[in-house]
């Protein structure tokens, strides 16, 4: 069972994202050291100041504050529509087909976090980028997901935090600003013990959903969904000025707004049945990768009539256009191939409208190289826009009994009709996921993570072993022990990674501190594949990141309690959330020891690591070393009344 | 309805000394001297024990130190003068700075010279001050008023109390860890008591939510720099915004709570859960036969003398003293925490105290509500978390 399954529920609206971009920028922030850069001619008492001005780009588009398009961000993500919060579900499709009247039909999807405090609203789930500068490692912290309502709905806990899959920088051919024409796919799950059910009785689709996701050793429910055409500068209006540019932005800060600027992505996603021994946070079907670039003609009245002359409308001037990632499953019990394009085809000019990249065809390729193909062509109507968002991407291919042997055992493609290039789409034997994505690691600390690895969609059936290489934020490999973020420990020092019932394990401790990704190929035979010396190749690469955290065990233990004043701790600990984050200080003031002090109990248990993976944790952004928190907390063990006087 | 119908036969039948419908003192001090009759009345009317424990810790007292503590039986019930309860230890005088031993019961409150400088302003309490300790709720949020203004709280606890604190040595933090280690949990006696007041700054130029409401009082606050030093004290007028008042007429102790009507305006908080309505009724029928009085504009919010189950748990909140928290307010649950270690935590991360954070499963507000959890390894404070304010002796 997955997504890919039925009962299927397609849900859709936006995802506000209204993430701190301070911290984005590497000559403003230090992601090594966790610290804010100093900036010439500015005092740290006017660095916020000077993050609200102008960069004084000559070029409009340029131009926004020095801290980006979002100083005030609080790293909250929300499901929205226009009418307010929430996703909405658009369709739900049941093993005896549409349920178009069904009670939860437009009923509310939504995920939410934690908060110290009562709130009227359901407190936001939170983005944090484990590498700030980078857009390969989005993660997004959450405690529960709740679809439909308290009359017909169900609520649960994540069973993990989600990780952005699948970056797709061509998911837009238009030119959109800044990150807009970037697709990414998340997933989450919540399990059978987690759920909550309500009035089942009331929803045909509900009963179908709780039917399903606790039969046999399914696990719960899963969510899928993409986030695709970012709009920058959308939801703002300050003073009656809608800002809708950097400039705006610019306006309104210097006119006294602290409040946030969310960026808004089109959402599309299902809701189906979390199946027995598939993971929480990735897709783990059967993957049809990005091969070779499909061709898009200039002449788009020609491509309009692929079916007929390919060949013509193909060698009109084409331009490349990359596909994303796929995922399918065979169903025999129904002989039906069901393919999700969810992050497949790309839109054009910016538009939500797909781009018409001519006909498609799913087939299946025998050992023999014999061709079978699966079901009716892929016609661009078939994934234009309203189909696509009216079944989340899903579609199926239905194939006849007889070709039901060919079509399990063999490799799945898609083909572009007419081109002889090669397959867009090329089923992956292997799938290598973890829900452990992104890892933290302190000084001294080894870490291990367990790696799922697939074969077909399934338990791999071969003799399997993972090669693990380390590649800097810029995709290239490391090749230097001097260079190495995290050294592998263990049974996994060698890299090569044995791989026992499907899961494989990476053991690494910190070795300096940064960011590091650690791309996973799978080989067969005995010996490793040669690593490429650039990673981030294809949208469906499988890897893990790694940040390993500021190196401060010397500074904690070179400080004794006699010189932990107020003065030192915000020096050294607090002023990056009082100075990157400045959101943190219009909650609680942290250049105030009274403030600080008064909030002793909750910073103790904010940045206790047995609620990292809480919401509740400080920093949201996780970038608290295991020095600086034992700094924090022998500060507040100090408390009432031995703190040392500042120093003067 | 059966508990409001009781408690308005009560207050409408019972012959007093003073203003009709009003609890006379002899009642009260029975009440206050009996542990059966407190037992008995919090379990079966906590309402009508909340109402008696409201007439008699607001009652006028005597105010010679030797007699601290000591209500005035000259006085009737609303006349102007220094309260029971403010006659009561305040925080600041059981434990002092370096962990020093307390001056004794009879000991005048003292007050710093630059506050007894000040002329004392025309107040409800009389020329007394309060000593404002606090501005922060247990969450390390402040309450505001409508001014923008910070609600400030102050604790005093009554002589049963206080004697305790001084006789097991509880008024630094070392004396705390030592009994812990010997003799494991403190017991309070039954007789102990607690207030938590919630005032507000007034300003007696401006128009509405002003002293005419508000019982008031003078009172003094140590205002800081952001570096923590001290920088002076605050003087004026405070207007009474709430009142916890804490007896162990019960194991567990009772959790009475007071509020000052026009809260809902006058501060920035709204209160979440509405009073329930058995207590709103006595409420209007105290608030009648206190018509001569500033006490017409308090009311009963609620008492709580148990904790409910996890599936059910009772939740009680003042909107002055857990303003944002309020969803998942529990005093009895939280005090129940009230704890210490046997031994100086030696690791950073190891508390003194156990936390009265929740962390599994996580919830929002992370506060503990229902049963309480268990102590682990820490020794009860007998719910008295007032003993965090005692300073480690240098």
């Amino acid at each position: 069972m997955s997504v890919l399954n039925l009962p299927r529920l397609v849900f859709s609206g936006f995802t506000d994202w209204n993430p701190n971009t301070v911290n984005n920028s590497s000559t403003i922030y230090d992601e090594v050291t966790a610290e804010p850069l100093p900036q010439p001619g500015v005092t740290w008492d006017h660095f916020v100041a000077w993050l609200l001005q102008s960069n004084k780009s000559p070029t409009p588009g340029g131009l926004q504050p020095n801290g980006s398009w979002n100083v005030y961000g609080d790293h909250g993500v929300a499901f929205m529509t226009e009418a307010g919060n929430g996703a909405k579900i658009a369709g739900i499709t049941l093993a005896s087909g549409p349920a178009s009247t069904d009670p939860l039909i437009g009923g509310n999807v939504q995920i939410s976090g934690l908060s110290f405090s009562d709130s009227s609203t359901p407190p936001p789930a939170r983005l944090i980028d484990l590498e700030p500068y980078g857009p390969f490692s989005s993660q997004i912290f959450y405690e529960t997901v709740m679809i439909g309502n308290a009359t017909a709905g169900v609520t649960g806990r994540g069973a993990c935090r989600m990780f952005s899959r699948w970056p797709n920088f061509g998911r837009n051919l238009g030119n959109l600003p800044i990150a807009g024409g970037m697709g990414v796919i998340w997933q989450t799950a919540a399990s059978n013990n987690s759920l909550q059910w309500n009035g089942v009785d009331q929803s045909p689709a509900l009963a179908a959903l709780k039917a399903a996701a606790t039969a046999g050793g399914n696990q719960g429910i899963v969510l899928q969904f993409a986030s695709y055409r970012t709009l920058y500068y959308q939801t703002v209006t300050y003073q009656g000025r809608p800002i809708r540019s950097g400039g705006d932005l610019i306006w309104a800060y210097q006119n006294g707004y602290k409040g946030s600027n969310p960026a808004r992505s089109i959402l599309l996603g299902t809701i189906g049945v979390w199946g027995p021994g598939e993971l929480a946070s990735a897709p783990t079907q059967r993957l049809l990768a990005p091969n070779v670039s499909v061709a898009r003609s200039s002449n788009l009245k020609t491509m309009v009539r692929l079916d007929a002359h390919p060949e013509a409308a193909l060698a009109a001037a084409p331009t490349p256009v990359p596909l994303g990632p796929a995922m399918a499953i065979i169903d025999p019990s129904r002989d039906v191939v069901t393919v999700d394009f969810l992050a497949t085809f790309p839109e054009q000019g910016g538009s939500l409208a797909k781009a018409n990249l001519g006909t498609f065809l799913l087939q299946s390729v025998a050992a023999d190289q014999t061709v079978t193909q699966i079901g009716a062509p892929l016609t661009p109507q078939m994934y234009a826009q309203a189909t696509y968002e009216a079944a989340g991407g899903m579609v199926e291919f239905t194939f006849p009994a007889s070709q039901r042997k060919a079509i399990t055992s063999g490799v799945l493609q898609l083909v572009q009709q007419g081109s002889t290039a090669g397959a867009a789409l090329l089923e992956s034997t292997f799938v290598v996921e973890t829900d452990q994505r992104g890892s933290y690691i302190d000084e001294g600390e080894t870490k291990s993570i367990s790696i799922r690895v697939y074969q077909n969609g399934a338990a791999p059936t071969v003799a399997v072993k993972l090669l693990a290489s380390q590649y800097d934020s810029g995709g290239n490999l490391v090749t230097a022990a001097a260079d190495q973020i995290v050294t592998f420990t263990g049974a996994s020092a060698s890299g090569v990674l044995a791989v026992t019932s499907g899961v494989a394990h990476l053991s690494f401790r910190a070795a300096q501190p940064g960011i590091c990704y650690v791309f996973f190929l799978p080989f067969t035979g005995t010996v490793p594949p040669v690593a490429p010396a650039a990673g981030f190749g294809s949208p469906s690469d499988f890897f893990a990141v790694i940040r390993a955290l500021p190196f401060d065990n010397a500074l904690e233990a070179s400080t004794p309690d006699s010189e932990l004043s107020f003065a030192f701790i915000y020096g050294k600990v607090l002023n990056t959330y009082d100075l990157i984050y400045p959101v943190m200080s219009q909650i609680r003031n942290l250049h105030d020891k009274n403030v600080v002090d008064a909030m002793g109990e909750q910073l103790k248990f904010a940045i206790s690591k047995d609620t990292f993976a809480s919401t509740l944790y400080m920093p949201i952004t996780r970038e608290l070393s295991a020095g600086k928190r034992k700094l924090l907390q022998r500060y507040v063990n100090l408390l009432p009344d031995r703190v040392p006087a500042d120093p003067t | 309805m059966q508990k409001q119908i009781a408690a308005a036969t009560f207050f409408a039948l019972a012959a007093f000394a003073q203003a009709p419908g009003l609890p006379s003192l002899k009642d009260l001090q029975a009440l206050v001297n009996s542990q059966q009759e407190s037992m008995t009345l919090a379990k079966s009317d906590p309402v009508k024990y909340g109402w008696d424990l409201f007439f008699y810790s607001n009652w006028p007292a005597l105010t010679d130190p030797k007699h601290r503590g000591d209500p005035d039986p000259a006085k009737q019930f609303g006349q102007p003068g220094t309260l029971v309860w403010e006659t009561w230890k305040n925080s600041s005088e059981t434990f002092l700075p370096n962990g020093l031993k307390p001056a004794g019961w009879t000991t005048a409150e003292p007050v710093p010279a630059e506050v007894a400088k000040v002329p004392f302003q025309p107040s409800d309490s009389g020329d007394v001050w309060q000593h404002l300790t606090g501005n922060s709720e247990v969450d390390g949020f402040p309450a505001k008023d409508s001014a923008g203004q910070d609600i400030v709280y102050e604790i005093r606890q009554n002589q049963s109390t206080f004697d305790l604190i001084v006789k097991r040595s509880l008024y630094y933090v070392q004396g705390q860890i030592a009994y812990a280690k010997s003799k494991g949990d403190v017991k309070f006696d039954w007789t102990a008591m607690e207030v938590k007041p919630s005032w507000r700054w007034l300003d007696t130029t401006m128009p509405g939510c002003q002293a005419q409401d508000y019982f008031t009082a003078n009172a003094y606050w140590a205002e800081k720099d952001p570096s923590g030093n001290f920088v002076g004290w605050k003087t004026g007028l405070v207007g009474l915004t709430g009142l916890h008042i804490l007896t162990k007429a019960l194991p567990r102790w009772v959790w009475i709570t007071f509020e000052q009507v026009n809260n809902g305006t006058c501060t920035e908080v709204k209160r979440l859960t509405p009073i329930p309505a058995n207590i709103a009724a006595v409420n209007t029928q105290m608030q009648a036969l206190l018509s001569a009085t500033k006490w017409k504009n308090y009311e009963l919010v609620g008492v709580q003398i148990d904790a409910g189950t996890a599936g059910n748990p009772v939740v009680l909140a003042n909107t002055q003293i857990e303003s944002a928290f309020q969803s998942r307010s529990s005093c009895l649950t939280c005090h129940a925490i009230a704890s210490v270690a046997t031994r100086k935590p030696t690791k950073p991360e190891d508390n003194l105290r156990m936390s009265f954070l929740q962390r599994q499963p996580p919830v929002s507000p992370p506060y503990y509500i229902g049963p309480p959890p268990s102590l682990g390894s820490f020794k009860s404070m007998d719910f008295v978390w007032s003993l965090r304010r005692a300073e480690w002796r240098k």
